[in-house]
């Protein structure tokens, strides 16, 4: 097919291009969306209790419990009880905690918060550290500047996230007393930004290291692959900072790729929060996790496990679509 | 290849002449000889399959190493490093360097099994979705989509809380779920190597399509299931050792340098008995460490593009 | 369907109007839009012992027909009828009881070897699962193999990678005739070989042609390829043949313009024979997906007519057949 002819028309159906892409990918994700509440619905039949039987109000007299079960019916095959099940789903209910009566999406949306400040400053964190050091181990490759960096990544890769965090609270919290030890404000205090920001850095620190540790060393190859040889070679003679002002363009290049990469780190965020939030106390999802685990309570275990599936979806599909926006060397097709 | 007295022999029956090497000076170094030679030039990852193989050692001669039983409650609880237990007592008395030793089981049975597992499954999936494409590869990729879209932690969590805490499930969790990831790869290498003119030729000397997959396909699509799986051990030693520190993991008694921290969480441990909650979190550290380091040694050894 | 009377007896392998299109999608739900039409209506025979060279410029289709020959691909219409049975829509199972009689050589030395198995292997597997010879013969038909394409025997415990190009086409050459073919699909297998060792390749061919009583589809996209080893040459365009006829005919004698134009670009050593009226063509290779009405050739011919935009011309004539207007 002779080039020239169809870059054209891409050219020319640039908007149109992209407005299929999108509806492509969009379509492509709906039956994910599915599957993964099949999923779901598989996992709960797996604990005791059924999971028709934890949508209805425990609140309610026995009487019209009774009447609600038989109405969902709970004696029936499986795949109508799936059917139920989403329906109701789809409505925004998603069940009753069996620990406090509450609704679960009540219970959940009040711990949202908490944790996407959370994970927020942590992305923050971890890119910031990331990528200046991701550049200049990159302009000064096989320094000993290099070799520290990368070790230092080494490091933030394999040190379990949970012993970071207890090392961080030991050394800082009760050898030094900087920082609080846990908990997003300080009780009897006066709730103020400070109180809020001090409590704030240990965790999303934590976290932040854990990203930083693999943003790096990606930040590297793709700074080098990029940029090429002689742009390396300018920042050797001319120093660092002349550097970046000489390339700043290609350095735009070279961070584009950062992008996907930001959207794959938000399941292993979501992962890594249910571990730190129960260490530092910290009142988000992550926590919610733990203690629906310890109180078998699945309603609320389920609908955390939905949400988060569709937090990874909703993550990917945006990161494929700003990505397709961004890099022109994307073809659509 | 160096040509050294290249002698003119005819020495073909349909009277050929062609230019012959004396056999000396060729050596033949089959691919695993190359890999060798190429992943013992990074000093990093040589001193990590060190490290891997004493822990092992330490590992399987665990009951001669380890001074006391792990399960055994001694007079003195919580109490600091002393001569008679080098890395002092826990919370019910038990001796922390025996149960330390012994922990080293757990990771490495729990690395080792849920890679295993997911590998095989993985390999024979990717395979299939790569050479026959069409509708099994779309249902297998469409299986991987939905499977990667739960974080890991939070549906090993949630899985693992429904049918019980134990080794084994928490090794069947993670073989069952790792999958995905080594599908895909297997599947991206099995696209290209599909390909090549050797795998067409094989078809048309109408070899069988498992011959063409197991002794073409996989042979050469095998080294980025090496890496990968290398890291996978690493993801997964840390992952146990994360659900044991929540007590949703390896149950106590049975020790897990995972559930040696939970104990931690408590401000007066941690606080005043580090000897507790440092050597374990230390040694879940050099054991990632040094798996990664032999990964990163193995892919770069592996890379097709920096040959010789 | 043939279209020269060498002899008057049943060719070994018949192509039959075979047409090979592939779909283009675009899209939202990957509609098919149109098709590149990479075989568009191919016919020509080849008897026993002969070599047909089939030449033609990149994306022409005449790797598609040699791939399509030994079912690497699958025609979308059409007929190839080997030995008087029609092997067209036989199914991998079906096949491979032809398997063993239509080979392929391939034109990358670099990529038709496994690169993890060593060369006695490469060669051995084939007579293994075909069952050719007894279990205690293999290696010594190896040898007679290896022997055949002159690689000395001690090369056997070596990988590809220690070999050069010419050698690993022997040795792919020693594969292909492992299974005793009849029929052998040359697809351009010296283009990436250097010149001089291009000559070696060739003779080699041609030797074992007149040994083993081979018959050759030879692949290649200029004539001078072809000229030494062909009985007779069939030049394509653009998915159609437009010239069929014997080799020194068409040196000698060209009728389609665009074989006249090849030939032009052919280098002739002697000065004084070098023609004086070169004829140029104009442009580029139109797309496969949209080929020109009428005669293919007609945007880039010097001699087009007004009949050449409308109607497809027919191959005619007998020894020498083309699809041309002006000529016919």
């Amino acid at each position: 097919m002779r080039l020239h002819a169809s870059l054209l028309i891409d050219y020319a159906l640039g908007g149109a291009h992209l407005f299929s892409y999108i509806i492509r990918r969009l379509l492509i994700t709906i039956p994910i969306i599915f599957g993964v509440t099949i999923i779901n619905f598989l996992i709960i039949n797996m604990a005791p209790g059924n999971p028709v039987e934890m949508m209805i109000d425990p609140n309610l007299s026995q009487e019209d419990i009774e009447a609600r079960k038989d109405a969902l019916g709970l004696n029936a095959p499986l795949y109508i009880q799936y059917f139920n099940w989403l329906m109701n789903l789809l409505k925004g209910d998603l069940g009753f905690s069996m620990s406090t009566f509450e609704p679960v999406t009540q219970i959940i949306s009040e711990r949202l918060g908490p944790t996407i400040l959370l994970m927020g400053t942590a992305l923050f964190i971890g890119l910031l550290i990331a990528i200046p050091l991701g550049i200049i181990s990159a302009t000064k490759q096989y320094s000993k500047l290099d070799y520290l960096v990368t070790g230092g990544a080494f490091m933030g890769i394999s040190i379990p996230n949970f012993f970071l965090g207890l090392g961080l609270i030991y050394i800082v919290s009760l050898q030094l007393n900087l920082l609080p030890t846990g908990g997003m404000v300080t009780l009897g205090g006066d709730n103020g930004l400070t109180d809020r920001i001090l409590h704030l850095i240990l965790p999303s620190v934590v976290l932040g290291i854990g990203i930083a540790g693999k943003k790096i060393r990606y930040v590297r190859s793709s700074v080098l692959e990029t940029l090429g040889q002689d742009y390396l070679r300018t920042a050797r003679a001319k120093g660092l900072r002349e550097f970046i002002v000489i390339n700043k363009h290609g350095l735009r290049n070279a961070l584009i790729p950062i992008i996907t990469v930001i959207g794959l780190e938000i399941p292993l965020l979501l992962g890594g929060a249910v571990i730190i939030e129960q260490i530092f106390q910290w009142p988000g999802i992550g926590q919610l996790t733990i203690s629906s685990i310890m109180s078998r309570d699945y309603p609320t275990l389920m609908g955390l496990n939905l949400l988060a599936a569709v937090i990874v979806v909703s993550a990917n599909l945006l990161t494929d679509i700003v990505y397709s926006l961004v890099d022109p060397r994307i073809k659509y097709e | 290849m160096s040509l050294v007295n290249i002698k003119q022999e005819s020495d073909t029956s349909l009277g050929q002449v062609i230019p012959i090497v004396p056999e000396s000076t060729i050596k033949e170094e089959s691919y695993l000889q190359m890999v060798v030679r190429r992943y013992k030039k990074h000093k990093l990852a040589v001193i990590g399959l060190f490290v891997m193989i004493v822990l092992g050692l330490m590992a399987i001669f665990a009951p001669l190493i380890a001074p006391y039983d792990p399960y055994a409650v001694n007079e003195t609880f919580s109490a600091p490093p002393t001569p008679l237990h080098w890395l002092g007592t826990d919370q019910v008395g038990r001796d922390i360097l025996s149960r330390l030793i012994y922990a080293a089981r757990v990771s490495l049975m729990v690395g080792v099994g849920a890679v295993a597992i997911s590998v095989a499954i993985g390999t024979i999936l990717g395979l299939l979705s790569g050479y026959y494409g069409g509708k099994i590869d779309m249902v297998i990729m469409r299986l991987t989509d939905v499977f990667m879209s739960f974080p890991h932690l939070m549906l090993i969590l949630v899985v693992v809380s429904v049918v019980g805490p134990s080794l084994t499930n928490v090794i069947l969790v993670m073989g069952l779920l790792f999958w995905t990831g080594v599908a895909r790869l297997v599947r991206g290498s099995v696209l290209q190597v599909k390909q090549l003119d050797y795998v067409k030729a094989s078809i048309v000397l109408g070899l069988s399509t498992p011959r063409i997959l197991f002794q073409h396909i996989l042979p050469n699509v095998i080294a980025p299931i090496l890496v990968n799986g290398t890291f996978g051990i690493a993801a997964a030693i840390i992952i146990e050792a994360s659900l044991s520190f929540l007590g949703l993991g390896v149950q106590p008694p049975t020790a897990s340098w995972g559930n040696m921290l939970t104990d931690a969480q408590s401000l007066t441990v941690l606080s005043s008995q580090p000897w507790v909650w440092v050597p374990p979190g230390l040694l879940i550290m050099l054991t990632v460490l040094s798996v990664n380091f032999i990964g990163d040694g193995l892919r770069d050894a592996l890379d097709p593009k920096s040959i010789k | 369907m043939s279209n020269v009377t060498v002899e008057k007896r049943e060719p070994l392998i018949t192509v039959d109007g075979l047409k090979t299109y592939y779909p283009i999608k675009k899209g939202i739900l990957s509609r098919t839009v149109g098709h590149v039409k990479a075989v568009d209506g191919v016919s020509f025979s080849i008897f026993e012992g002969e070599t047909l060279g089939l030449v033609g410029e990149s994306g022409c289709g005449k790797s598609t027909i040699g791939r399509s020959i030994v079912r690497l691909e699958n025609p979308t219409e059409g007929k190839i009828i080997f030995q008087g049975d029609d092997i067209t829509g036989l199914s991998n199972k079906q096949m491979s009881d032809y398997r063993s009689n239509l080979q392929i050589i391939f034109q990358d030395p670099f990529s038709s070897l496994n690169p993890r198995k060593r060369i006695k292997d490469i060669i051995a597997e084939p007579l293994k699962v075909h069952q050719i010879v007894q279990p205690k013969d293999i290696q010594k038909r190896v040898d007679e193999l290896l022997d055949m394409v002159g690689l000395p025997k001690h090369y056997k415990n070596r990988y590809p990678h220690e070999f050069s190009g010419g050698q690993r086409q022997r040795i792919g050459i020693a594969r292909a005739l492992s299974l005793n073919p009849k029929l052998i699909v040359c697809d351009e297998p010296v283009s990436a070989l250097d010149v001089s060792i291009q000559a070696q390749v060739l003779n080699l061919l041609s030797d074992l042609q007149k040994e083993l009583n081979l018959t050759y589809l030879f692949i290649a996209h200029g004539l001078g390829a072809v000229k030494y080893i062909s009985d007779r040459i069939a030049v394509m365009y653009l998915g159609k043949v437009v010239e069929v006829a014997k080799t020194e005919d068409i040196f000698k004698n060209p009728k389609h313009p665009y074989s006249l134009a090849l030939l032009n670009a052919y280098p002739v050593p002697n000065p004084n024979l070098r023609n004086k009226e070169r004829i140029v063509i104009q442009g580029d290779v139109p797309s496969p997906a949209n080929p020109p009405k009428g005669c293919r050739f007609h945007t880039r011919c010097p001699i087009a007519m007004d009949i050449c935009r409308k109607q497809v011309p027919e191959l005619k004539g007998t020894d020498h057949a083309v699809a041309c207007f002006a000529v016919n």
